[in-house]
């Protein structure tokens, strides 16, 4: 829903309250209408952005290695691999969306040899967010 | 990580947690009942307090209110003592968090002290308006933990 429709729906319904009543604006009418917008304009970004902030999205990099441990585990599954001459730990995505999509517990074991397209965390250089996993001869889109 | 966050993450319930197919989610979507009835309330009592609708009777709504909103706090409090130990040691370590848990405590205190109060003054609407900006505000941190 576009905001400035939502908005102008609520400056609506207040100008027809104030019509049906056939009063001044009251000030608490004005109030609430404008409570109500700051609201919404405070609850839109929240919801159209999804978090995961905390990676470097414009630089997409790609790992190969062993995993050596692994978390099939809410609320998101991970696993740690050894690639690139460092210990990486891969964010993947939540236990239902992994078997949804195919991915299973059995193909992130230890020892399995996997591919991970992701962003690095900021703050943490050797943690990233898997967007896609290749394991198994198969490729499974996370997000 | 120290010994007691240790000892917490091979704890049954923070172990269940983790792998129950159904147990997170769950635990998850009873939280937000928790809030949704806690801060509801909240805002209806605050509100009439700050002076909307004065048809309603203060005292019988803040009956209902106090009952409902402590139910809702309850269910929080349980939910997310769950939610906590899954992520312990993250969570411990993070100032969000810190500051979530401090806040809550202030508002607690601030909850006490108003919802005592028979008589509406300028006291009770400074009170009134720290519970509706202070909730709020737990709840955009809580929602800010989520994606840290």
């Amino acid at each position: 829903m576009d905001m400035r429709v939502a908005i102008n729906f609520i400056a609506k319904i207040n100008v027809w309250r104030l019509n049906s009543r056939n009063k001044k604006m009251k000030p608490i009418l004005l109030l609430r209408g404008l409570l109500l917008s700051l609201s919404l304009l405070v609850a839109f970004p929240s919801i159209a952005h999804h978090g995961w902030s905390e990676y470097e999205q414009t630089k997409l990099i790609k790992l190969t290695g062993k995993v050596i441990q692994n978390g099939y585990e809410h609320p998101h599954g991970f696993i740690k691999l050894s690639a690139d001459g460092k210990e990486w730990v891969a964010v993947l995505a939540p236990p239902f969306r992994m078997e949804n999509r195919g991915l299973l517990k059995t193909d992130i074991a230890d020892g399995a040899q996997v591919t991970v397209e992701g962003y690095v965390n900021r703050s943490k250089p050797d943690e990233m967010r898997a967007e896609r996993i290749t394991v198994s001869n198969k490729t499974i889109e996370l997000r | 990580m120290s010994t007691p966050l240790v000892a917490l993450k091979g704890f049954w319930l923070a172990q269940a947690m983790k792998y129950s197919t159904w147990l997170y989610p769950t635990v998850e979507t009873v939280h937000i009942w928790g809030v949704g009835m806690l801060f509801g309330s909240v805002v209806l009592m605050d509100l009439r307090v700050l002076g909307l609708g004065k048809a309603v009777d203060y005292s019988a709504l803040s009956r209902l209110g106090i009952a409902v909103s402590l139910l809702g706090f309850s269910l929080a409090v349980l939910t997310g003592s769950m939610l906590f130990i899954t992520h312990a040691g993250d969570l411990i370590a993070s100032r969000l968090f810190i500051l979530k848990m401090c806040l809550i405590f202030l508002l607690i205190t601030n909850a006490v002290l108003l919802r005592m109060r028979v008589v509406i003054n300028a006291a009770t609407k400074a009170q009134a308006v720290i519970s509706l900006v202070g909730w709020a505000s737990v709840i955009g941190l809580g929602r800010w933990l989520a994606y840290v």
